[in-house]
């Protein structure tokens, strides 16, 4: 037989427990709307009869001791956790590069507007009329006003191009590794705090549900895989160690090599959180324009310094972003395509071609123009320091010393006193170098691009409106499987009122059902206690 | 699969983003019926566009030029058709055609004067402008000063004699060079002075890098210069012009007898100087002529090319393949001829127009030719005087022949034209009835899903428990 108030005790834990529940309930239906909130959910066991297995065990009979609650638990999946940040680093890389494209494509964009093409047409338009209806000061004039305008629009886009450029940088800095550090340095901050909270003994659970919305936000700008590892500190007591590592673009965590203190050459990981240490990234520019991160790691070597990925210039880190919005800035601000000999077009490609149109288009006119053997006596266009070997898209002008007659409209030695220098075969020529002669344009040893120069300029556009095509197809196809992965993860992890709503009803009943027990117990007793053994008083 | 609330949230929002998004692309096209904003919208329809546009501003620069040049023809060939008159009258019987064996001086006086009206009428309608060229000054269109002038009764056609090709201003020589694998030429042009003194001879130019300055060497007809590894252009001519060193081109050609008065050299002067007066000075191939006759044949046929569509396209040497362009030359000299011929029976006769009827002028005029023999003596010059006419009709109908061609391409052009243009409809404008449409249904879609939303995201279990 078991103790009298045994039936007190298993009322009451009932009665606990459900409580348990209903405020476990009410805490989901509030957080409903809560970012980044996992449902929680009351991990009960039943409590098996005292004295189990024991020398003087009660016997055949024995009744469970109640219910017991043994904690809250988060449902919550960190493989489609892991899942998500990798595809978000995907897709906010794309989006990032798209954006930037897009910026790239309003200021090259003609399908509406004026822009190089009509410019370059009209200094054909020009050259043209000379030829047909004869040199007189107005048709000269109007040809040096075309190439003035032209040479303006190529001004136009290389300057946007470099604002575009300085705004990419000022992204990375302050909106890329800026934030990454901001990010790092909460998350660890916030390690730390669940850690006090877990020795105290509780799992901090809506804790985690802010640092899991934190590194989700992290895994915006840079791939990363989280581990949790379990340290015991106590005989039956184990905490939880969060640790970020840099990972490939597939989610794995990525190792370098690097030597010791010592010298040795070891391979590690990049860690970027481990507990509440931290690491962080750094932004640097060279002196020639390209961008470099680099990473400072949270773990130190043996000698007690933290190790660091960069080498002389920087530019080693780089090569260790795999994914995210970083990674597409630096490859936005150094890739040049065809020009650094890498895949990725970035900002640096279209700025080169425009140099090199410019370029083209000036040595092919002042060529034309020349009157000596060198062929550079007249030169039509100059860079602003007058010379030509140094032209680029922004600083190509109509040469200062162009004046009426400067143009060579013929080349053919005159009969003297005889004007032949009248006639505009050397016009001819020039129309026909702009508009029908091919030209290869290379960089180094790579061609570039075959065809006439009008076809290069227009040539610029089309790429870019490939490139952009073709990215935002792969955005949108990152964006589809994001969504999915978002909507699983909301399917096991969110909040359904529906089943919020009938968890209400069922453990009311169980509250309900508790309490008589408990007042059923209490009768007993008292029948017992109160009305058992008192006969013969009167 | 658990579905929440919070998810068909999440979706619904999502797909009612999508249609709207689709909703403002279509509303998009149908307010101004592109195929495509940008070309990363389609960008293969762009590059077609981009490729189509080129082409139709080409060919509308094609057909501004053919206008303006079938103009000028237009007019080229009335002119010529009143020239044409003109020759008609002076060989009719009121003028050259009356002359017999019985007029008198007073009467021949009055046919010169005629014929000395003709003349000027002549003159004046060969340098006939359109716009700010002259039509007929063969590829100097677009000079300053009128083609044909006259000095001492005698006409000149830029500067030529149009019977003997004496050049008025000179005599002068082409040396052919190579820079740069690319052929040049220089012209040294020695001016009037000593012109016809060194006419008939010929100048090499020869370098001598070991030569530590310019020097002259003369041998029978040939004069040698010889230029040091480093002479430029000016220095050369500055060499040329020189009078007064003992070694100076003036000095040396007084020397020898060659020339009269050594100053003279001060006019000569190298062709494109200042602009390319560093180029170091090349050896020519060949000893060339100094000579004051220009070739009357090639100056009658120059050729000015204008793009019309054609094809346009320049050799390796940078001239302009001959198919590929139109010529928009009317050469005035070959239209009122030029050079002397010699008939059968031996007399020379000028071919040119203006020297005939000066010709016959004098005759008339001449007090000591009696009227019988003014007849025979200007028998020849009638037949010459008919085959001018004859001449300048030809010239005519030729620049009526070009002119049709000039139509004829223009019809292609316009084709050419309206096609491209159709072409381009296609490419980047949509079809008014197809973007209404879409825009239509898109807009059908929107409102359908906005109902849906509202009926199915609305009740939870919560509206149902008491």
């Amino acid at each position: 037989m078991r103790s009298t108030f045994d039936g007190l005790f298993i009322a009451k834990s009932g009665v606990q427990n459900a409580r348990y529940n209903l405020n476990v309930t009410g805490q989901n239906i509030t957080n409903v709307n809560s970012t980044g909130y996992t449902r929680q959910r009351v991990r009960q066991s039943p409590v098996p009869p005292s004295g189990l297995g024991m020398l003087y065990s009660p016997g055949k009979v024995l009744v469970g001791e109640g219910v017991s609650t043994d904690g809250i638990e988060q449902l919550r999946n960190p493989f489609l956790d892991c899942q998500f940040r990798t595809q978000n680093a995907l897709c906010e890389d794309t989006s990032t590069t798209l954006t930037a494209l897009k910026d790239i494509e309003n200021t090259l964009n003609e399908t509406k507007s004026e822009g190089l093409n009509a410019a370059f047409h009209d200094l054909i338009e020009q050259l043209e009329g000379l030829t047909a209806s004869g040199k007189s000061t107005a048709n000269e004039d109007n040809v040096k006003e075309a190439a003035s305008l032209l040479a303006t629009k190529f001004n136009t886009a290389a300057k946007q191009l470099s604002t575009i450029r300085s705004q990419q940088t000022d992204y990375l800095n302050k909106y890329g590794v800026d934030k990454v550090n901001d990010l790092l340095s909460n998350i660890s901050d916030l390690s730390d705090e669940i850690k006090s909270a877990e020795l105290a003994g509780s799992p901090a659970l809506e804790l985690n549900d802010k640092r899991n919305a934190l590194i989700d936000e992290l895994s915006q700008y840079i791939s990363i895989n989280v581990e949790v590892t379990d340290i015991h500190v106590a005989s039956n007591k184990t905490l939880t160690n969060l640790s970020i590592y840099l990972a490939d673009d597939r989610g794995k965590t990525m190792t370098v090599p690097d030597t010791d203190a010592s010298g040795n050459p070891i391979t590690r990981n990049v860690t970027l959180v481990d507990g509440n240490q931290r690491g962080s990234l750094s932004f640097s520019q060279g002196t020639d324009g390209r961008v470099a991160v680099s990473i400072t790691d949270a773990e130190k070597d043996s000698s007690g310094n933290n190790f660091t990925d960069t080498d002389a210039g920087g530019i080693n880190a780089n090569g260790l972003f795999e994914s995210g919005s970083i990674r597409s800035y630096i490859s936005l601000l150094n890739d040049n395509g065809a020009y650094s000999n890498t895949d990725a077009k970035g900002i640096g490609y279209y700025e080169n071609m425009l140099d090199t149109l410019a370029q083209k288009l000036a040595e092919v006119m002042n060529k034309d123009n020349s009157t000596n053997d060198a062929g550079d006596n007249k030169p039509l266009f100059t860079s602003t320091s007058g010379g030509t070997a140094d032209i680029t898209a922004d600083n190509i002008r109509i040469a200062a010393d162009w004046e009426t007659g400067y143009l060579v409209t013929s080349k053919e030695a005159p009969n003297p006193g005889d004007n032949t220098n009248a006639s505009y075969s050397n016009i001819t020529k020039m129309i026909s170098d702009l508009s029908s002669e091919d030209y290869t344009l290379t960089t180094g040893s790579t061609n570039l691009f075959t065809g006439t120069l009008q076809e290069a300029i227009g040539n610029v556009s089309t790429t870019l409106g490939q490139e952009i095509h073709s990215l935002a197809n792969q955005n949108a196809n990152y964006e589809q499987t994001l969504n999915d992965i978002d909507t699983r993860r909301d399917s096991l992890s969110s909040v359904d009122i529906n089943e919020e709503a009938i968890n209400l009803i069922t453990y009311n009943q169980a509250l309900g059902a508790s309490s008589r027990f408990l007042t059923t117990i209490d009768e007993c007793l008292n029948t017992i206690i109160n009305k058992m053994g008192i006969v013969g008083r009167g | 699969m658990r579905i929440t609330m919070d998810m068909m949230f999440n979706n619904y929002n999502s797909n009612l983003n999508d249609s709207f998004n689709l909703l403002n692309k279509t509303y998009q096209c149908a307010m101004d019926y592109r195929t495509f904003e940008k070309p990363s919208d389609d960008p293969f329809k762009a590059a077609q566009a981009f490729h189509i546009r080129r082409e139709l501003d080409q060919n509308a620069d094609y057909q501004s030029n053919l206008s303006t040049v079938k103009n000028a023809f237009t007019t080229a060939e009335s002119t010529l058709g009143i020239v044409g008159n003109i020759l008609k009258n002076a060989s009719s019987t009121d003028a050259l055609g009356g002359i017999t064996g019985t007029k008198n001086l007073s009467d021949r006086n009055t046919i010169a004067d005629k014929v000395d009206k003709m003349k000027e009428a002549l003159v004046t309608d060969l340098n006939q402008k359109y716009g700010n060229q002259y039509l007929f000054a063969g590829a100097a269109s677009g000079a300053d000063k009128a083609p044909f002038s006259v000095v001492n009764d005698q006409l000149y056609y830029r500067g030529i004699n149009v019977d003997t090709g004496e050049n008025l201003n000179g005599a002068s020589t082409t040396i052919n060079y190579t820079a740069n694998s690319e052929p040049k030429t220089m012209q040294i042009d020695f001016g009037k002075d000593i012109g016809k003194q060194l006419n008939g001879y010929s100048i090499k130019i020869v370098s001598d890098t070991t030569a530590s300055d310019i020097s002259t060497s003369i041998s029978g007809q040939e004069i040698t210069v010889t230029v040091t590894g480093t002479t430029t252009k000016s220095d050369l001519q500055s060499y040329l012009r020189d009078s007064s060193s003992a070694t100076g081109f003036g000095t040396v050609l007084k020397d020898q007898g060659i020339i009269s008065d050594a100053n003279n050299v001060n006019g000569i002067t190298l062709s494109g100087l200042p602009d390319n007066g560093n180029d170091i000075v090349q050896t020519g191939s060949s000893a060339e002529a100094i000579t004051d006759i220009v070739d009357l044949d090639s100056l009658a046929n120059e050729k000015v090319y204008v793009d019309i569509g054609l094809g346009l396209r320049t050799d390796s040497d940078g001239n302009v393949v001959d198919q590929t362009a139109f010529n928009s030359a009317i050469s005035g000299l070959k239209a009122v001829g030029y050079g002397m011929t010699t008939d059968k029976d031996g007399n020379t006769v000028p071919n040119n127009a203006y020297s005939l009827l000066t010709k016959f002028t004098s005759m008339l005029r001449d007090e000591n030719l009696n009227s019988p023999d003014l007849v025979e003596q200007t028998e020849p010059y009638m037949k010459a005087l008919t085959k001018a006419h004859e001449n300048i009709v030809a010239a005519r109908s030729d620049v009526g022949s070009r002119e049709t061609f000039l139509t004829n391409t223009k019809n292609y052009l316009e084709s050419v034209n309206t096609n491209l243009s159709d072409r381009d409809d296609e490419v980047e404008i949509v079809d008014m009835l197809d973007a209404y449409t879409d825009y239509s249904y898109q807009y059908y879609c929107y409102q359908a899903a906005l109902k849906v939303g509202s009926t199915v995201l609305q009740s939870t279990l919560m509206d149902y428990m008491s």
